[in-house]
């Protein structure tokens, strides 16, 4: 048990008063920047306060790293539940059901849920760290090109499986998001795609002038539309109304338990990130609920599956980081950025040359959630005081503050002109009943399909065989298929039956995330 | 008639407001952009990679160390311009002409960016190189249980085995798979190319065994070099490395690597067009002091480069020379590409 | 039919068109034989212009009556040219063209004086609030903005191609 010894140590260290300190103002400091519009990313905020936590020690400075990291990825759940803005590719999932519930007056609790949801799957996801890093590590190894293919077909199946009411319109948004992804200088081929030779284009569009143009702004259009001088949507005065009930608590349970555990694997793939992780949460959690028909009209299982998913992650992310030396998203590429800078170099060494820094990292990403559980479920009364501002203050802030999100991502003023363009295409989607979201998964998810198919085939001299010749990927792609089988079969028999549910066991959700588990053994 | 007054009392109050915010703008306008001042001030740093990339680390361990010298009191923020590998950033600074306070961390493959694009928006010719500061050595790496020992034993597999061994890198246009190109070329060889977006894929690619063999540089391996996972097999120059002492160079082996350039990954500072001497001169200064630092030093070891302080008319030949060397490769790969 | 839904099928088919002879440059199948990097774009443009005629046709055979309540939003669209329906669409509009409006103001202007006269113009001119509030909002929302961003987190704005003043820098 001397894992566990190590990780009390690091508890020991990282509760020292003034690395609690610096914990607590990263919590608040992440939460404040990543409310904001283009800083949402927890990549950007902590880039933008690295040179910060450079003056400090480098135990407290990655202390204060993981506390902003938290914080952020908490603000950007925040901004998409309260004004369906998600700051980070995270947190689109919760557009689907998080905005829905605060559209009911339920944003407190959904806020709540995604804070309580955060802070149990951060838990397991320090746990399985402490625990099962070497093992983690080496299927995270054996995670390439065919076995990322697979786990996108299973990312785009969301896309398909929320198509909504018409699926000719889910699927023109979707094929649009994937079109709109291939724009730019290709990795593999070094061919430009439709870039009509402006040097904007070279690098495609940015997820976040997508966003803030589909979703922020459209959303600004929509609700202008009639002249409002009070604000959006009623807010409950009472508190309990304010936060999760036990009612919530109990429904949320197996898709928090599902999220963590799904979140935690797809988070320590080098690539593979809190994004993939919180769509491939979602789609488990909604195909495997009995509740699946109330998914996309405000179910909070659909805010607590994503986000569970979306903190396990941070547990995750660390295992490439300190056992291989390799970052595994943006965020941790900042860390190892701030590793490098302090002269730590991470990799498989890290443990032995430098524990007094490996450990008290690992605890303060655990003790970073409960400082933001703390800190936050108080604080939820607050940020919904925020739908409290007059719609006539709030919208011409919101597009002031979209300006600033779509510019500062890379300082281009072309990029303002395109989330002008986007804002008009989010309304007339909005008009046309054309669902936003499967643009936008897509166009996250395209790119990385489509480099790991090519990269596949490339491997394999173009034998497609190569997806079910290895066993991940056909792992992979059998859960794929029981998922798609057992969605159709359910729906099939609701509609025979009539009845609006089919109750499902409980142990078909159990089954799936065992299937994930897996590969791990 | 009263609201009407009121309605006209905002708009002129609103427009007062305004005219004065851009009068009192337009006042100091002239002041910032006069170039002739010798301490530039406010000064930004331009990265062609996004927060944690390669040049974006390399910027903020300058601006660590200048400051750590005294070069330079307060923190210059640093700016990435990532479009197209360099010449987003390139243009960017060809938009801040005489602006004395925007300098760029360039790197070789600026010129590559601009030799593969048909008509680019800028190139490195149009800035002003300020000094290039270090070398990044070429070496190639294969996995531990890899029967390659040397880059003889690579060529001689990829000839039984056309078209079958990988190697893994990042875009098809950057300097690795470029001078493997050659390699290829002159030995009438053909592997393939495995491409990834970021550098830890590449490092799983081999340690999964997918791909044979990378080119890269000292930190992308040094790590699992370390924990004998890696294993490096040959250099791509004519000195052997200080760390890698036993590992012989490509030249020992019997590689001609006359028509390459003698450095393939450099980096270094340059400012806008028409940066005056001045201003040039400052940076210089900067610079020169922070690289004779230990902690420069010390950088340079742990990312295995090795300092290159070349200033003036030799940095304008050194860059001249890489991109005649460089044109026929670019050239042949886009002929292939598409 | 649904007139909207027709005309929606017709601009993706034809988005779809464009984007597949724009495709039609690009390497299909790579030199060695696996998806080259017009691959995805042109199944995927081919794909929307399939979309978009299915889309068309089938609101074409759609008729009013069998649209179910649910489908109220749509109605409403179809319904335009009623007043209350346009006049919705107009304000939606009106905001729009501010926003597009305001982007040539901060190219040339920067980013205070741009946002302030977008939030005047969408205060005084869309919601008609002439009153000194509206004037507070239009100040201390752009200037605020500018403050946290450029002084407190060093992210630069456009500063616009005259503008260097106090908020310039």
């Amino acid at each position: 048990m001397s894992a566990l010894n190590h990780l009390l140590d690091g508890l020991g260290t990282a509760l020292s008063p003034t690395n609690l300190l610096w914990m607590l103002i990263g919590c608040v400091l992440g939460t404040v920047v990543g409310i904001l519009p283009g800083l949402g990313s927890p990549a950007a905020t902590l880039a933008v306060l690295l040179p910060l936590t450079l003056r400090l020690q480098p135990t407290t400075g990655l202390i204060m790293m993981a506390g902003i990291y938290h914080g952020a990825k908490f603000a950007g759940s925040t901004t998409a539940i309260l004004l369906n803005i998600p700051t980070e590719t995270s947190s689109v999932v919760l557009c689907y059901d998080g905005h829905e519930l605060a559209k009911k007056g339920r944003a407190g609790p959904a806020m709540g849920m995604s804070a309580i949801s955060g802070f149990i799957a951060s838990t397991v996801g320090v746990i399985a760290l402490t625990f099962t890093a070497p093992a983690i590590a080496n299927l995270a190894v054996k995670f390439g090109p065919p076995e990322f293919a697979s786990l996108m077909t299973f990312g785009l199946l969301l896309v398909i499986s929320m198509a909504g009411k018409s699926p000719v319109k889910g699927f023109i948004s979707m094929a649009l998001g994937l079109l709109v992804a291939t724009v730019g200088v290709d990795l593999v081929s070094g061919a430009q795609r439709y870039t009509f030779g402006s040097i904007n284009l070279y690098d495609g569009v940015q997820f976040i002038t997508l966003t803030l143009g589909l979703f922020a702004v459209a959303e600004v259009l929509i609700n202008v539309e009639q002249k409002r001088a009070k604000p959006l949507f009623a807010v409950p005065k009472k508190l309990r109304e304010l936060l999760p009930s036990r009612q919530d608590l109990r429904r949320c349970a197996g898709a928090i338990g599902l999220g963590s555990v799904v979140g935690f694997i797809i988070g320590a793939l080098p690539g593979g990130g809190s994004t993939i992780g919180s769509f491939v949460s979602y789609t488990l959690v909604k195909n495997t609920s009995r509740n699946s028909d109330e998914f996309g009209k405000g179910a909070i299982e659909g805010v607590a599956g994503p986000e569970a998913a979306n903190n396990s992650e941070a547990g995750g992310a660390m295992i490439p980081l300190l056992s291989l030396g390799l970052p595994g998203n943006a965020s941790t590429s900042v860390m190892l950025a701030a590793l490098l800078l302090y002269g730590v170099q991470p990799g498989p060494l890290l443990f032995t040359n430098h524990p007094e820094i490996a450990w008290p990292v690992i605890a303060s990403l655990y003790l970073g959630t409960l400082v933001l559980l703390v800190l936050n479920l108080p604080l939820i009364p607050m940020w919904v005081q925020i739908l409290r501002i007059p719609y006539w203050i709030l919208y011409p802030t919101i597009l002031v503050l979209a300006v600033v999100g779509a510019y500062s991502a890379r300082g281009s003023l072309f990029d303002v002109w395109m989330l002008v363009g986007f804002s008009l295409l989010g309304y007339i989607f909005r008009k046309l009943e054309i669902p936003a979201a499967p643009m936008l998964m897509a166009f996250v998810l395209g790119p990385q399909f489509e480099v790991a198919l090519r990269q596949s085939l490339t491997l394999s001299n173009n034998s497609p065989l190569i997806f079910v010749e290895r066993p991940i990927s056909a792992t992979v792609l059998a859960i794929t298929v029981a998922v798609v089988a057992f969605s159709t079969v359910s729906r099939h028999r609701r509609r025979r039956r009539g009845a609006p549910a089919v109750p499902t066991t409980p142990s078909v959700a159990a089954a799936n995330s065992s299937a994930v588990d897996e590969p791990v053994k | 008639m009263k609201p009407t007054t009121r309605r006209l009392r905002v708009a002129v109050a609103f427009a007062v407001l305004l005219t004065g915010a851009t009068a009192c703008s337009t006042l100091q306008a002239g002041t910032n952009n006069s170039s002739g001042t010798a301490t530039p001030k406010n000064v930004q740093i331009v990265v062609d990679t996004g927060p944690g990339g390669g040049s974006d680390l390399f910027a903020r361990e300058i601006v660590k160390l200048a400051q750590q010298t005294k070069g330079i009191s307060s923190n210059w923020p640093v700016i990435s311009q990532t479009a197209g590998g360099g010449l987003g950033a390139m243009a960017y600074m060809k938009g801040k002409a005489n602006q004395t306070n925007y300098v760029a961390a360039f790197t070789s493959k600026w010129v590559i960016s601009a030799l593969g694009t048909a008509n680019p928006p800028a190139s490195l010719k149009d800035l002003t190189p300020i000094a290039e500061l270090a070398d990044e050595t070429q070496i190639v790496a294969v996995p531990t249980s890899s029967p390659y020992k040397n880059f003889k034993d690579f060529v001689a597999g990829a000839k039984a085995h056309p078209n079958q061994l990988v190697q893994t890198g990042g875009a098809v246009s950057s300097v690795d798979n470029l001078i493997a190109l050659k390699v290829q070329k002159d030995t009438g060889t053909k592997w393939k190319y495995l491409s990834f977006a970021d550098g830890g894929p590449r490092i799983t690619a081999l340690l999964r065994g997918d791909a044979q063999m990378m080119i890269g540089a000292k930190s992308d391996f040094q790590e699992q070099v370390d924990a004998g996972k890696l294993r490096i097999i040959a250099v791509f120059s004519d000195k052997r490395m200080a760390a890698f002492p036993n590992v012989p160079t490509m030249t020992e082996q019997g590689f001609d690597l006359s028509a390459l350039p003698a450095q393939l990954q450099f980096r270094g500072i340059a400012g806008p067009p028409g940066m005056s001497p001045a201003a040039v001169g400052y940076y210089v200064g900067v610079l020169q002091k922070m690289i004779k630092s230990p902690g420069w030093q010390q950088y340079m070891d742990s990312e295995g480069d090795t300092t290159q302080f070349v200033t003036g008319s030799a940095l304008t030949a050194l860059i001249n020379k890489f991109t005649t060397s460089m044109t026929p490769l670019v050239h042949s790969l886009s002929g292939a590409g598409q | 039919m649904q007139r909207a839904d027709v005309v929606a099928g017709t601009a993706v088919a034809a988005l779809g068109a464009f984007a597949l002879v724009t495709a039609v440059n690009l390497a299909f199948l790579s030199d060695s034989g696996v998806p080259g990097p017009g691959f995805f774009p042109t199944l995927l443009s081919g794909l929307l212009v399939v979309l978009g005629v299915v889309l068309g046709v089938t609101s074409l055979r759609k008729r009013p009556a069998t649209e179910t309540g649910a489908e109220d939003e749509a109605e409403e669209l179809t319904a335009a040219d009623s007043p209350s329906g346009r006049s919705r669409v107009l304000r939606a509009g009106a905001v729009w063209v501010c926003f597009l409006l305001a982007v040539p103001i901060l190219t040339y202007l920067g980013f205070v004086p741009a946002m302030a006269i977008l939030v005047a113009l969408l205060l005084f001119g869309v919601e008609r609030r002439l009153d000194w509030r509206s004037l507070v909002v239009a100040v201390v929302v752009p200037v605020g903005v500018y403050e946290l961003f450029v002084h407190l987190l060093s992210i630069p704005l456009p500063t616009g191609v005259i503008a260097i003043g106090p908020f310039g820098s």
